[in-house]
């Protein structure tokens, strides 16, 4: 079961990563959904207590190498991401599908601020607009995600959702 | 457990927060923590590189779907390119040649002795503010930090990272980047800085009276000894007068194509004297604050 677990976490965040980076169109590249930060949302989730707080600092670090941003920049906004949800897993499971793309677009919004507030820091941001359309493919694409992973993981572990 | 669940939350997400933030801050201020970043990027390669087959898929679909006729012109047009290439590399050698000698009476060092050495960059798609590529050849195909990279039509930027097989390269259009050059025309000396992806490059510190005008060629004037000289960088786009301010904005479209040139040359030894040496030793911190010359 754990090993299980293990498996199916590592290629979610596998598959999440190839289509965050995956090369497109100049046009299209800030319509990129957040891949990962919503796969990390819907473990959260999922996992509720089970969900180990070590696992966005280390996505994040990966995305950080990745990206060539200071190391702990993305963890450090995966990790309050987590934490957002975690603190609000029941409210979230009982929203309807609409409310939740809603929650999810404020989510990874607040997720990006983050980013682009340690960029701040480190002086290098340059303002964009393109922090809303993001949040906007994110919550569009997020049931889908929450369908295509929540399938496949009950498939592979059997697992009981309350 | 030591702590139940509700409560604990809170404790753990604030350590990991000061741990995050404590990493942040060797990383950005005293890069304590390079190792790290070692171990994880080597840890990323094959991504990086598995990132790249779709892209290689297509090119090889579509010159595999290009019909025959097309791809014979298209051969004999290279050919013909080719020769005429050939005829002005002649010329070419015989110039050098010449510049050489006069540059040894003069006393001065020789220049320009380019040994180039081809790259392939790997097509990721990037956030951030940051202007970087990710090129296919690391440490083990004998990359430096703090090389300089070109494509056919100008600078691209120098390398920052290196991992055995694949090498980060910093844009000149990179917030970070700065880049020594002189005015094609008129020999003014100044400096282009990065302005992020996207975006046209800025030459700064050219005051009011500087003889800079829409259209001039920008070309790497060698000072700083980290880019070679004589090589394109841009071409000023557009000149705007501020009313109070000593210097003007200056707007430079870039040589290169910057984001899109996947096939890349990085400049291996460009001078003879030991003073290069000493540059790729002390380059080992390339994400200095303001521009790096």
């Amino acid at each position: 079961m754990m090993y299980r677990l293990t498996f199916i976490l590592f290629l979610s965040f596998l598959m999440a990563a190839l289509l965050q980076f995956l090369p497109v169109s100049d046009l299209l590249t800030i319509w990129v959904p957040q891949w990962v930060a919503l796969v990390i949302v819907y473990w959260a989730l999922v996992l509720d207590a089970r969900f180990k707080l070590l696992l966005p600092c280390f996505v994040g670090l990966c995305l950080d190498v990745m990206n060539g941003s200071i190391l702990g920049q993305h963890a450090l906004a995966l990790l309050w991401l987590s934490f957002i949800v975690l603190k609000n897993v029941k409210q979230f499971r009982r929203a309807g599908r609409i409310q939740q793309m809603l929650e999810i677009g404020l989510l990874i919004l607040a997720y990006q601020f983050v980013l682009a507030a340690i960029q701040g820091i480190i002086g290098e941001q340059i303002v964009n607009w393109t922090y809303f359309v993001t949040s906007l493919s994110s919550a569009i694409i997020w049931p889908w995600v929450s369908i295509i992973l929540g399938d496949g993981c009950k498939r592979f572990l059997k697992l009981k959702e309350e | 457990m030591l702590f139940r669940h509700a409560t604990g939350l809170w404790l753990r997400v604030f350590c990991l927060s000061i741990i995050m933030i404590g990493l942040m801050v060797a990383d950005h201020h005293y890069r304590y923590v390079n190792n790290v970043r070692k171990v994880l990027s080597v840890a990323l390669i094959p991504l990086q590189y598995t990132l790249d087959a779709p892209v290689e898929v297509i090119n090889w679909l579509k010159v595999s779907a290009a019909a025959q006729h097309r791809l014979a012109t298209e051969n004999l047009q290279l050919k013909q390119q080719l020769l005429l290439m050939q005829v002005s590399l002649q010329q070419l050698i015989n110039m050098q040649q010449e510049n050489g000698q006069l540059r040894a009476l003069l006393k001065s060092s020789s220049r320009i002795n380019g040994q180039f050495q081809e790259a392939k960059a790997l097509a990721m798609n990037l956030e951030g503010p940051s202007a970087e590529v990710v090129l296919n050849k690391g440490s083990r195909g004998g990359v430096l930090i703090g090389q300089v990279v070109i494509d056919v039509s100008g600078v691209m930027g120098q390398i920052i990272d290196l991992t055995p097989f694949t090498s980060r390269l910093m844009l000149i259009s990179d917030p970070r980047s700065g880049v020594p050059v002189e005015d094609d025309r008129s020999r003014f000396q100044a400096i282009v800085v990065g302005a992020g992806t996207n975006r046209p490059l800025s030459l700064i510190h050219a005051a009011e009276t500087a003889d800079v005008k829409v259209g001039d060629l920008l070309i790497t004037s060698g000072l700083g000894a980290r880019y070679p000289e004589g090589y394109p960088v841009g071409r000023v786009l557009r000149i705007t007068k501020m009313q109070g301010e000593p210097f003007m904005s200056i707007e430079v479209e870039p040589s290169a194509l910057l984001e899109q040139s996947r096939r890349v040359l990085i400049v291996s030894h460009y001078r003879d004297d030991d003073s290069e040496k000493m540059l790729y030793k002390t380059a080992t911190k390339p994400m200095i604050k303001g521009p790096a010359l």
